[in-house]
């Protein structure tokens, strides 16, 4: 039987930032089509770097992770991480970070997420420095 | 024009009229683009940039419950990004 271990999973998906920056937004265009259909490559790209980093400041590691939580950005909001219940899940460390962000789907409110849907603001995906390319 | 933050997140009991929202945002963004087109700059560009972004949020919100979405985005990026070492695992002897 053939055996892959993690570290080899995570190579076949990216070697390094850049190609896990492509990955993720082929991703996020395949799973979101018209939500990033106004956005060519380079201007998806910088929005993706925004999620990756995100995504690992709450310790995600693995690429189909951090693309999991990026796509979360775009359906719900960039900042959906700032809702009370929501912050406070991810910042459990009784479980391991993977955890903690899935977790999220089965613990947190209705109410919760409809919260953290009406923290949409766009200047996280366009900060003043994001001026260049449409 | 930029927007804000929707609502604080004690405030959330009325119903959204997306509909609404929707056909305003898409005024803004309408005459937002007629007046670059006219003057473009980058201050513009970026103004345009959000609330285009703003108008696709809408839309998608627009979609029903967000955890139901959230999580079924969340399943599908993930198969998604798995899908691509599947993809590269060398053939079973």
């Amino acid at each position: 039987m053939l055996i892959i271990r993690e570290e080899q999973i995570q190579h076949f998906i990216a070697v390094d930032d850049e190609q896990l920056v492509e990955v993720i937004s082929g991703a996020i265009r395949r799973a979101k089509p018209e939500r990033v259909a106004d956005y060519d490559d380079e201007k998806l790209a910088k929005m993706v770097k925004i999620g990756i980093e995100r995504a690992r400041s709450h310790e995600l590691t693995k690429a189909e992770d951090i693309a999991a939580y990026t796509a979360v950005m775009f359906e719900i909001s960039p900042r959906f991480d700032e809702q009370e219940d929501i912050r406070r899940s991810l910042a459990d460390t009784t479980f391991p970070p993977d955890a903690r962000f899935y977790q999220l789907f089965e613990s947190i409110s209705d109410e919760a997420w409809q919260q953290a849907e009406q923290l949409y603001e766009s200047k996280a995906w366009f900060p003043a420095e994001l001026k260049e390319g449409r | 024009m930029e927007n804000e933050p929707e609502k604080k997140q004690s405030d959330n009991k009325e119903p959204v009229n997306w509909t609404e929202k929707i056909k305003n945002q898409n005024d803004s963004v309408k005459k937002l683009d007629e007046s670059f087109k006219k003057n473009p700059s980058d201050e513009l560009r970026l103004e345009l940039d959000r609330e285009t972004d703003t108008l696709r949020h809408y839309t998608n919100a627009a979609n029903g419950n967000p955890k139901e979405r959230a999580k079924a985005t969340a399943d599908l990026a993930r198969k998604i990004t798995l899908d691509k070492a599947i993809q590269q695992l060398p053939p079973e002897e």
